[in-house]
């Protein structure tokens, strides 16, 4: 097989491989589903209930809703989530061993091993912007798709730096680290999933927290998706600014990720702890 | 690879661990952890897992490598197929250098490792070698024909469809082999592959790569084991490990003989009174007699004999006939691959502790 096409049919494998053992679970599988739809209605009415809270906060999104707002959240924070988390699963020992001992090359593995979920968290995007323009007055007409694409995938790539730095910590310890804990939970608090980070000013006169939340690329992601969604293009600058920031950081994040997994690897290769758990 | 190269090169290879010492019973605790990170306290010592160990295996050759636990027989094979950095010496795997060319290195190897590591639970067999023979690039209609004729090769054939979580240990076992043979490597390192197996599973195990993979289809293998009496019926030459050094290297009956110190002829008499015991002694090229009671003959005593050369056997069974004993069965000791295995490493540690 040609050494270009081979990388492909690899991913192609590990995606036939998830997509087989996740559909062996039949009953999980469909209730994944329904809880999918029932976790946007719920973010829908979130939005509904605090929606005259959020109004003055969300005027610069354009004409998307207070539930728009909340929907958009919480999808785009599950894409980043599985982004931060999919390459922890590399690290698993027995799994990454014999990997190791097939001709598959490290980064053909990890894209791999998150292909399914990123399949699993299309079919949740379109449950979630589904149930929006049916349930909540989400407008697609204003959307601008090719920045929302990009956006995402500059957002993606942070967090697989972040997800990179993850696993090589666990090749090390053998533990969850706490990275990416507490980049959860912070991301949660101030990066604006569910108010947009201008209103943190609330509860925190001295502005800290605001500026703290621009140390996090989900911030960013957040806040330029809503604006794609508002309508809002790639050459507008406010989008331009956030975009080459983002980059700047998913790119410092994803190289300096890669580098220290490698040298992760390659101190468990030297100590022997490859295979521990 | 050079026609004349062997598959299996090493020289002086060396693999050392920092592991950390065992914690005193005083030492555990929070506080001490802290103390111990406050002051960085190092409690680090180097473990030479593998230590200058050079040899060949030749093409279609079963190479036994044996030891003790810890002798630093998976080391090794964790080494030569990459999934460890050696710290010193080379290793060449077909020709390529384990160091230098690791991606050739792996395609030149088919490996089973002591777990059953990296198997989908719920994917079935096939499924699973599928999988696996699409990470080695085999197109869609051979793999399906390669994964069909490994099943067939490991007897594994019934079992195609069924999940890999439901199989016995054993089919397990033989799915690891069938995984190892998908790329048709010329070489297979199999590590413990027969523990966990019944007596008839190990056997036909043995017998399926002594016979198919070495005999048929000319791999070369290279077999760790603890099991003495496996690696006497199986391999064609053995090496011993021992605290990660070679004691010793060659035929099975080599060191088999290398580990006798006296030939031994063992009596079966009905009656051992020192009238027996003085008519064998006075036997030319006697140079010792015991006796005890026979443990398989209840009843009857078994007269252990130390001879100088094994001719002498002809002379003891007239000695006891003409003391008016009755002889029921006369045989030389054969040292076995677990004595001699044990008497090497024991002989070491005499040594050592003679120099200190």
């Amino acid at each position: 097989m040609k050494s270009t096409v081979l990388p492909f049919y690899q991913m192609y494998a590990f995606f036939r491989r998830d997509a087989v053992n996740t559909s062996s679970y039949k009953l999980n599988f469909i209730f994944s589903l329904v809880g999918m739809f029932t976790w946007a209605i719920t973010m829908g009415v979130l939005g509904k209930l605090t929606g005259p809270a959020l109004q003055p906060y969300i005027t610069q999104y354009g004409a998307q809703n207070a539930a728009t707002f909340m929907l958009l959240g919480m999808m785009i924070s599950q894409f980043l989530q599985v982004s931060q988390q999919a390459p922890l699963w590399i690290a698993n020992p027995g799994q990454l061993e014999r990997i190791i001992l097939t001709p598959c090359p490290i980064p053909v593995f990890v894209l791999g091993t998150m292909g399914w979920e990123y399949f699993w968290h299309l079919l949740s995007l379109v449950i979630f912007i589904g149930t929006g323009v049916f349930f909540f007055g989400m407008r697609l007409v204003t959307v601008d798709w090719a920045t929302f694409a990009v956006v995402l995938i500059m957002g993606i790539l942070a967090m697989w730096g972040f997800g990179i730095i993850s696993a090589a910590i666990q090749l090390v310890t053998k533990r969850w680290d706490p990275l990416t804990w507490i980049l959860t939970s912070f991301s949660f608090m101030i990066s604006g999933i569910f108010y947009p980070p201008t209103a943190l000013n609330q509860v925190d006169a001295s502005g800290t927290l605001f500026s703290l939340a621009w140390f996090l690329p989900q911030t960013y992601v957040y806040h330029m998706v809503r604006l794609a969604f508002g309508g809002s293009h790639l050459a507008d600058p406010t989008i331009l600014t956030p975009l080459l920031k983002l980059s700047c950081i998913s790119i410092g994040l994803f190289a300096v990720g890669w580098f220290v997994f490698k040298l992760c690897l390659r101190r468990c290769q030297l100590e022997g702890s490859l295979g521990w758990v | 690879m050079a026609e004349t190269q062997n598959p299996i090169q090493l020289s002086r290879l060396t693999k050392t661990f920092t592991v950390k010492k065992p914690l005193q019973e005083k030492e555990l605790g929070l506080v001490n952890l802290v103390k111990r990170t406050v002051l960085r306290k190092r409690t680090k010592e180097k473990l030479t897992a593998v230590n200058e160990v050079s040899f060949e295996v030749e093409k279609g050759e079963i190479f036994g490598l044996l030891g003790p636990n810890g002798a630093g027989k998976t080391t090794l094979v964790k080494t030569l197929c990459t999934l460890l950095w050696p710290n010193s010496g080379t290793a060449l795997i077909n020709g390529y250098d384990i160091r230098k060319h690791p991606r050739g290195t792996r395609k030149s190897l088919g490996t089973v490792l002591d777990i059953h590591m990296g198997w989908y639970g719920r994917l079935s067999c096939r499924q699973n070698l599928l999988f696996y023979g699409q990470l080695f690039g085999l197109r869609s209609g051979d793999l399906n024909s390669k994964a069909k004729e490994v099943m067939e090769v490991v007897g594994l054939s019934e079992k195609a469809d069924e999940w890999q979580q439901k199989l016995s240990t054993g089919m397990k076992r033989k799915l690891d082999l069938a995984r190892a043979l998908l790329s048709d490597p010329p070489i297979l390192l199999l590590d413990e592959p027969t523990l966990g197996l019944d007596v008839k599973s190990a056997r036909d195990f043995r017998g399926m790569v002594r016979d198919r993979l070495c005999g048929e289809m000319r791999k070369t293998v290279l077999w760790t084991t603890h099991n003495m009496e496996e690696a006497n019926k199986i391999c064609d030459r053995v090496a011993i490990l021992h605290k990660g050094k070679l004691l010793a290297l060659g035929k099975p009956e080599t060191i088999r003989e290398m580990a006798k110190t006296a030939n031994v002829a063992v009596a079966e008499v009905n009656r051992a009174d020192k009238s027996v015991i003085q008519a064998v002694e006075k036997t030319p090229g006697v140079r010792a007699v015991s006796s005890a009671e026979s443990k398989s003959w209840p009843g009857f005593h078994t007269l252990r004999i130390e001879v100088g050369e094994r001719d002498a056997v002809s002379g003891i069974s007239a000695a006891i006939l003409s003391s008016g004993a009755s002889l029921y069965s006369l045989t030389m000791e054969e040292v076995s691959l677990e004595d001699a295995l044990i008497w090497m490493t024991e002989e070491k540690q005499e040594k050592k502790e003679d120099r200190k």
